[in-house]
């Protein structure tokens, strides 16, 4: 089976010291602290087969939403590649780019667009896209006056109807509501089902054995086990 | 919806910032990113006058007061005008090309500041923010163009169809320095807030250095008064917009082929070198400017 996703030797540094404005910059260059770096990522590497689900399994700090962010394009690494399909959706930020004063039905274009799907071919799924969301009464009011979790689930149907060959996945499963997360666990099977690639980032060992295929722990930015789920969970609840 | 996945598309490579992929290639993606830039550019004209009576009217409206000031106070009551015809065309051209360049950059220095929610929560093509800036300023030049016309149909007074090829050049100069400049200010100032500031200094400098409230010939004639007058001449001419400004004067300002206006005209021909070298020295500074561009997004992402 080929790989879909490869992550080769990525690190990611912070700087720990931050300055705004330049005369900050000049007055603070001798801080002790300002050249001091985190390590978020260490050489991390992991393939992911096509059509498979992975878990990025860690604890809070561990470097897996950074990791996410550098799959998605977000950040760039420090060192280090990865080569992912272009048709990616990700669903760290849902609702990200809403236009507060536009109506959710403009935003399903503008959203989608940024998204990388064209004006024509969110046309065709539109119907689709309100009806998952179910807000179809609310759909011509302007989004600031939505509240959290419909804008979530806007955000949610928009990302998961633009036909990516990848999805990515943060902690989707705090969205919505109990029914609506039952429905985007369903979705989410569904996609599998279709033969989609899903990277999903959790903390939680049953996501990880209930949807994946395989999947990686990371412990303070390092790779501390790769492969099946069994022993990955395994790794993970042997740490201290 | 769509089904079963059964072809598979292209793939992107990411790679550390400034291990870049090559303008080509970037501009290549940026090409690509059509359906984001005119849903961006929408977002912007749509959003900027939403809940106002007069919507984009407002756009004609300020530089109309300007060119009243202008034209006016300036012209008349301060006597800079010096007995120039139609003088009020003269401002207005200067002004639609001066409110293009400074709109785009303004706008377009804070664009990546403005929109960090984007940035910092889904993947494209960077560069598509900063040409947004410029996009919306055309449009708006487009509209403020429209209002020349009418100033045309006034006075009843034509620029020669064979100026208007000086137009060619004006914009070939001044996409890639705004453009450039919006690019390199636009990252710049994710590190540095100062620079949204520095900035509109700078463009407050550039206004009153460029030929647009008085023609090129009165700072000339001043220049050539006094000692070392030929470099400072020289370096007058070194600002691009100042150029930009003066080759739109040329093309639109329909005194420029009457004998007392020709006495106002500065390059021989549209084929002038120092038009066509400015062309040239600015697409190496766009090249230059979205190569620092594409060092600084992917890490300055993370001080938004």
């Amino acid at each position: 089976m080929s790989v879909i996703v490869s992550v080769d030797e990525v690190s990611r540094e912070f700087r720990k010291y931050y300055q705004r404005t330049f005369k900050e910059f000049l007055t603070d260059r001798h801080a002790k602290n300002f050249n001091k770096i985190f390590k978020a990522l260490q050489n991390v590497s992991f393939e992911v087969k096509d059509g498979s689900t992975f878990g990025l399994l860690g604890r809070n700090g561990s470097g897996k939403s950074t990791l996410l962010k550098i799959i998605s394009g977000v950040l760039t690494p420090s060192s280090g590649q990865v080569t992912r399909p272009v048709s990616t959706a990700a669903l760290l930020e849902l609702g990200a780019g809403f236009q507060p004063d536009m109506t959710g039905r403009e935003n399903i274009f503008l959203n989608s667009s940024i998204l990388g799907r064209s004006k024509k071919d969110t046309q065709l799924v539109i119907d689709d896209i309100i009806d998952f969301s179910g807000i179809e009464e609310f759909i011509d009011t302007p989004v600031k006056f939505y509240s959290s979790g419909m804008y979530a689930r806007l955000g949610f149907a928009i990302a998961i109807h633009t036909d990516p060959e990848l999805l990515l996945v943060d902690e989707i499963l705090a969205v919505g509501d109990a029914p609506f997360q039952a429905k985007c666990l369903d979705r989410i099977k569904q996609m599998q089902n279709e033969g989609r690639s899903i990277i999903l980032v959790t903390h939680d060992t049953n996501t990880v054995t209930n949807f994946c295929d395989s999947a990686v722990v990371l412990d303070h930015g390092k790779v501390l086990a790769q492969g099946d789920t069994e022993s990955v969970v395994a790794a993970y609840q042997a740490l201290p | 919806m769509s089904g079963q996945l059964d072809k598979r598309g292209p793939k992107v490579t990411l790679v550390a910032a400034g291990r870049s992929t090559g303008v080509f290639k970037d501009a290549k993606d940026l090409l690509g990113s059509g359906e984001l830039l005119s849903a961006l550019i929408g977002r912007e004209l749509a959003g900027k006058y939403k809940g106002s009576f007069l919507g984009l009217g407002w756009t004609l409206i300020r530089p109309l007061v300007m060119l009243f000031i202008y034209a006016v106070v300036v012209g008349q009551f301060l006597g800079a005008a010096r007995g120039m015809e139609k003088f009020a065309i003269f401002i207005f051209v200067g002004l639609l090309f001066w409110n293009l360049i400074s709109e785009s950059i303004s706008m377009g220095s804070t664009s990546m500041t403005a929109n960090a929610s984007l940035l910092k929560k889904v993947w494209f093509p960077r560069e598509v923010l900063p040409l947004t800036s410029f996009a919306v300023a055309t449009v708006n030049f487009l509209v403020q163009g429209a209002v020349l016309i009418l100033a045309f149909l006034l006075f009843n007074s034509w620029p020669q169809v064979g100026n208007l090829l000086y137009l060619i050049p004006a914009v070939l100069i001044v996409f890639p320095v705004a453009f450039g400049m919006s690019l390199v200010f636009s990252v710049l100032n994710v590190r540095f807030r100062d620079t949204q500031y520095i900035v509109e200094v700078g463009l407050l400098l550039g206004f009153w250095l460029s030929p647009i409230l008085y023609p090129w010939k009165f700072a000339h004639d001043f220049l050539a008064s006094i000692p070392f007058g030929s470099v400072l001449q020289e370096i007058y001419l070194l600002n691009p917009f100042g150029l930009v400004v003066m080759a739109g004067q040329q093309a639109l300002w329909p005194p420029i082929s009457t004998e007392a206006g020709s006495a106002y005209q500065f390059f021989d021909s549209p084929l002038s070198t120092r038009l066509w070298l400015s062309v040239l020295a600015s697409w190496i500074f766009l090249y230059l400017a979205q190569r620092i561009f594409a060092r600084m997004a992917g890490t300055v992402v993370v001080d938004l």
